[in-house]
């Protein structure tokens, strides 16, 4: 019975995601397992979602909520992307992830990191936590597993690491 | 500090207000009557040349089993199914519902459905009412860019596997899923592999049981087995039949005239004036 009442319980991500900037870019990594209580539902979940060419995003907390921001932004970014005949930049990413966490905070439950490279800035990591603040970060971890990581990331993470150092951080 | 988050009210989409009533009421002791619930074992999972569907044939309603022979397979377009777990109604009308928008959208644009088209549909729907749509699905077919297949969840979460089980027999099924699966499998050992993860759900799982149901989408169309396998048929009916040879029993016969009832009158009455 009780492990009846789990399964029926809303899907949420017990979840690791990091994102991490070096001199060239940003590389971000994730888990990809999505639970229900007690039962994996999904051992080979995606939890890094692709926003444009140049901008993922690191999903965590409500799978159904991350998906809707995460759609919705992907939606209004390749009109962006249209109209502005370039790119989007890593920013305004962030920034309509932050409009839509922010406006609709009392609805969702969800946490991203957003990542990605663009001419002006460059590599650019963005945190946007529960409430839907925007914060800027050369390093951001996030999701039920990140409160193992704070220690190492602050002992390892180091200015201007190359790509294969900052590869080797994510395992 | 999220207390006061929480106390500004939302801006806009539906109420849910009366859905936190009734949760309240349920919690005081005050039960709302049950809905019939597809107690489930639902599957699918993708062979070499298209998508297997699979699902059991019981439909239950709290402890009581109310259809022996229910279909959960519905039809969403003729190249998609999709296979429904929850409350029964839920199911149903969903995917009526979208499967109405993909006719339309055909007549409109004159292609055929795209299966990530259901999908959204799907998601969109179930997301908008947070939940209280208990459907859970798993989705399937065949369209211009290959085959694919979905699970989706009553909160709106979607997830692409290469195989699936959903409802209660899930656990049941996805054991057999993770110990046989690979990759291209043929159809013949697709159908054996959905039919053997169907009959765990059936066998283990208490809320799921009697007859196998499974669809085969290919590119070149769908072939729909209903009642593939029936491993619990009824084995206490007579093979002969019944039959009642004494007839219904008359027991009095009184047989009351027209004329002791009517009063006829003869050459009576005015004849009528102009």
């Amino acid at each position: 019975m009780d492990l009846d009442m789990n399964v029926n319980a809303p899907h949420s991500m017990g979840t690791t995601i990091i994102g991490v900037t070096y001199n060239g870019g940003v590389v971000l990594g994730a888990d990809s397992r999505t639970s229900t209580g007690m039962y994996v539902a999904n051992r080979a979940s995606d939890k890094i979602t692709q926003l444009t060419d140049n901008v993922y995003v690191c999903r965590s907390g409500s799978a159904a909520d991350s998906q809707i921001v995460s759609d919705y932004v992907r939606y209004f970014l390749h009109q962006h992307t249209i109209q502005l005949g370039q790119p989007a930049t890593v920013k305004v990413a962030a920034n309509l992830i932050r409009l839509l966490s922010y406006n609709n905070k009392n609805m969702l439950q969800t946490g991203l990191i957003v990542g990605g490279w663009d001419k002006y800035e460059g590599g650019k990591i963005y945190g946007i936590p529960l409430g839907g603040t925007l914060i800027e970060q050369p390093f951001a971890i996030g999701g039920s597993g990140s409160s193992y990581l704070y220690g190492f990331f602050d002992q390892a993470w180091k200015e201007g690491m190359t790509k294969e150092e900052a590869e080797v951080h994510l395992f | 500090m999220s207390k006061s988050v929480i106390e500004t009210p939302p801006k806009g989409g539906f109420s849910f207000d009366l859905c936190k009533r009734n949760e309240m009421l349920a919690k005081k002791g005050v039960n709302p009557p049950s809905f019939r619930k597809t107690g489930t074992t639902i599957v699918g999972l993708i062979f070499q040349d298209g998508v297997i569907l699979g699902a059991d044939t019981r439909a239950t309603e709290g402890p009581i089993v109310c259809d022996k022979n229910c279909e959960k397979i519905h039809y969403m377009a003729p190249n998609i199914y999709c296979c429904g777990a929850g409350t029964a109604a839920d199911t149903e009308a969903v995917t009526d519902m979208v499967s109405s928008q993909l006719q339309l959208h055909r007549y409109h644009t004159g292609r055929e459905s795209r299966v990530v088209t259901a999908l959204t549909l799907l998601k969109r729907h179930l997301f908008n009412y947070q939940g209280y749509v208990s459907a859970a699905l798993v989705l399937g077919g065949v369209d211009v860019t290959g085959p694919h297949l979905h699970t989706i969840y009553p909160h709106g979460s979607t997830d692409t596997l290469p195989f699936a089980t959903m409802g209660s027999g899930s656990l049941a099924a996805m054991a057999v899923f993770e110990s046989n699966y690979r990759e291209g499998l043929t159809r013949d050992e697709g159908i054996k592999l959905v039919t053997e993860a169907i009959c765990s759900g059936i066998f283990n799982d208490l809320g799921s049981g009697s007859n196998v149901d499974i669809c085969v989408i290919t590119k070149g169309g769908k072939e729909y087995l209903r009642n593939h396998l029936q491993p619990n048929p009824r084995t206490y009916t007579s093979s002969k039949g019944y039959s009642f040879p004494k007839k219904t029993e008359v027991l009095l016969t009184k047989i009351t005239p027209l004329k002791e009832k009517v009063e006829i009158i003869e050459g009576g009455g005015d004849v009528m004036e102009e």
